[in-house]
């Protein structure tokens, strides 16, 4: 047996507790009146601030809510446990907030931050990032010039995102919102391999552990947990966890953010955020309002979503941005972006509801999903006519514009025929030949998931539709026309590609275009 | 809360009405009698709890009580509890007028937590040391936790200065933590 020094063990433990600090200061503190459904009236705590983190004397902590006149309103942010009537709760002097770092890149948290995937702490240097932060001002902005590809062909020709932009995806249960996301996680890999990456942070609200644990399984699978954060806060987590989720998202985002990268944060979803902001505020006895949401549910949104932004690219301007966090100063920079995804789930596709029309009135758009075009098929499911994107468009590339400019005009146009068309057998030439080519259109824009597509693949095979290229071909072979399309584009004419995803496009390459469309048409077309 | 409200409202009631009737003194040393006879009879707080009993008999418990040894403001603010049906919040109403009675003297409440009992010398130069340090009559709560170990834990008006022994080692607790997590 080997001899250990006492001495030895003296010097360990006097370097493990070189920093503790034994000096006794004079704390503030309250006494607990009443505690349940995690909710904690207190008395005393006289100079609490409202959102202040406050400690119980089990080590749990709590949000501070309600400010009343002779108690303190309290969300725990952890079981409820062996807190009793009388215990003694200490003010913090701390703003509730989430710490942040490389370090949580690839890794699954919960809403403070506390790893929950099993891997070990989080390592590296982190910044405590506030979880409510105001958004910053307007000098502090630049408008949406970049575009976000989500490598979805139906949202990056006719909805498209840009960095700094706020899009809402919308729609019933089952009708795949949560795959758009992820599908547009993924497709962020491109620019993570290119050195340029756009972090992700998926926000798990209110979902069962199972479906989140299966989406981690799902980016670690496509190797996209190297940019991505995951942030649950499950159906089994407390009420103010729930609620707290976006808010410690949007703050994981704003670091890189105003560190000059860009990001991109979805919130999983929104209504369930609700339904727990609900909760909280009637067990906190605040008055109801429609539909017994409380009156400053608009304002839970709305200060949310306007956190995502692009932020001015001017160093000096960015780095006197508004509410900086102490942390982050000296370390800021201009240029980075923050795109929220929000989702909102419908009930039987009623957008006009309360939380819909709020998040609606807030975004920069809206992705609306149905149920019927999903049951037949046409997955993603996307409405075009309902869906709309208000700032994305100058996000475009050129190139992606101008073959797109009248493919959501002509889909609209397809749709409204394809109803009439159901009546009469006759129809006249025009006519049918918008419906042929709508019919090919939505054959085009049909995608499996996981499998993002990179823009110029999408410019050249929406082009082939556009332009009408594929009139010749039957409706049930335009999928497999696309994929050998695109192969022979990979093998003939990489540089085309190139081009098109340079954002150039000109009569050179429409005829390179036509000529590989033709080839492969052929082989399609029945005689 | 609502609650809390109640009982200060009660409290600041017969404060008021016994300092008008120049006899808040007295009525003082009459809360300081109840509270005592409530915390050290659990009998009469079940009587009082008790909504099977009818408000009448709890009335005349209550005169039998302290008709004899308290003034009659006291006794009829008691009767007065008992018709509203308040007199289950009849010790945290004492509380309350307590509390006001000290603030209006300029007495502060200072509890000390201690791990061992001390003697009653060394309790007063405690409280001679306090008032010179809070300038202030104080009214000094004692009470004995052996979980805090050793040092002391003293409580001043929603202000807590925690010496204890306990507090010193869940800091190198958590300290321990934070190193072994770093690592």
């Amino acid at each position: 047996m080997t001899n250990i020094k006492p001495s030895e063990i003296t010097a360990i433990l006097r370097q493990q507790l070189s920093n503790a600090n034994l000096d006794t200061t004079l704390e503030e503190v309250g006494t607990v009146l009443s505690i349940g459904d995690g909710i904690v009236r207190v008395y005393g705590l006289m100079n609490a601030q409202a959102g202040e983190l406050v400690e119980f004397a089990n080590g749990t902590e709590g949000i501070v809510q309600n400010l009343e006149e002779d108690n303190v309103g309290i969300v725990l942010l952890g079981e409820a446990g062996d807190i009793n009537e009388g215990d003694i709760v200490k003010r913090t002097k701390r703003i509730a907030s989430i710490p942040v770092g490389e370090g949580l890149v690839g890794r699954v948290i919960n809403t403070i931050g506390y790893p929950i995937d099993g891997k070990g702490p989080i390592t590296g240097e982190t910044i405590d990032m506030p979880i409510e932060r105001k958004a910053p001002g307007v000098i502090y902005r630049q408008p949406v010039e970049e575009p976000l590809q989500t490598g979805i062909k139906a949202i990056d020709s006719m909805i498209p995102i840009g960095r700094g932009q706020r899009e809402l995806i919308i729609g019933d249960r089952q009708t795949g919102k949560t795959a758009i996301a992820i599908d547009t996680v993924l497709n962020q890999k491109e620019f993570y391999q290119a050195g340029k990456p756009v972090y992700c942070i998926y926000v798990a609200c209110g979902q069962k552990a199972s479906t989140v644990a299966q989406l981690v399984k799902t980016l670690e699978e496509h190797d996209a947990m190297k940019y991505t954060i995951v942030l649950a806060a499950t159906a089994a987590d407390v009420a103010a966890m729930q609620f707290y989720a976006p808010f410690a998202g949007a703050a994981i985002g704003e670091y890189f953010r105003d560190t000059g990268r860009s990001a991109l944060v979805v919130y999983d979803d929104l209504s369930k955020q609700a339904v727990a902001y609900r909760e909280v505020s009637l067990l906190l006895r605040r008055p109801p309002g429609r539909e017994a949401y409380p009156g400053e549910v608009f304002y839970l949104h709305s200060r949310l979503l306007e956190r995502a932004c692009k932020v001015i690219n001017n160093d000096e301007v960015a780095s006197s941005m508004n509410d900086l966090p102490v942390g982050l100063k000296g370390k800021v920079k201009g240029g980075g972006s923050l795109t929220a995804l929000p989702i909102i789930e419908t009930q039987a596709g009623d957008i006009s509801a309360y939380i819909p029309t709020n998040v609606i009135s807030i975004t920069d758009g809206q992705i609306f999903l149905e149920s019927n075009l999903f049951n037949s098929g046409i997955k993603p499911a996307i409405n075009v006519g309902v869906s709309v994107s208000r700032v994305g468009g100058k996000a475009q590339i050129k190139s992606m514009k101008k073959v797109s400019g009248t493919l959501k005009l002509d889909q609209a146009q397809y749709s409204e025929l394809e109803a009439f068309s159901k009546f009469g057998s006759d129809i006249d030439p025009a006519t049918k030949a918008v419906l042929e080519k709508g019919k090919r259109n939505v054959e085009i824009l049909k995608q499996p998931q996981y499998s993002p597509m990179t823009v110029e693949e999408q410019v050249a095979i929406i082009t082939c539709g556009v332009k009408g290229w594929l009139s010749e071909v039957p409706i049930k072979k335009v999928i497999d026309f696309e994929k050998d399309f695109l192969i022979l584009m990979h093998a003939k004419y990489q540089s085309v590609l190139d081009s098109i995803k340079a954002g150039n496009i000109d009569d050179d390459i429409y005829d390179k275009l036509h000529e590989v469309a033709m080839d492969t048409a052929n082989k399609y077309i029945e005689h | 809360m609502n609650e809390l409200k109640l009982q200060k409202r009660y409290a600041q009631s017969l404060f008021d009405l016994a300092k008008q009737m120049d006899c808040l003194e007295k009525v003082h040393d009459d809360v300081l009698l109840i509270t005592d006879a409530c915390l050290e009879n659990r009998q009469l707080q079940v009587i009082l709890k008790n909504p099977t009993i009818k408000p009448l008999l709890k009335r005349q418990i209550i005169v039998a009580l302290f008709g004899e040894c308290c003034q009659e403001l006291s006794v009829k603010f008691l009767s007065l509890i008992i018709t509203k049906r308040r007199e289950i919040h009849l010790l945290s109403i004492c509380d309350c007028f307590l509390e006001i009675y000290r603030k209006e003297h300029n007495i502060k409440t200072v509890e000390l937590v201690l791990a061992q009992s001390i003697d009653e010398e060394f309790n007063q130069q405690i409280k001679k040391h306090l008032q010179t340090v809070l300038q202030s009559d104080i009214y000094l709560v004692t009470k004995i936790n052996p979980k805090i170990l050793g040092g002391f834990c003293l409580t001043i008006e929603g202000k807590q200065y925690d010496a204890s022994f306990l507090k010193k080692l869940s800091i190198l607790k958590k300290e321990f933590l934070v190193n072994l997590n770093n690592q």
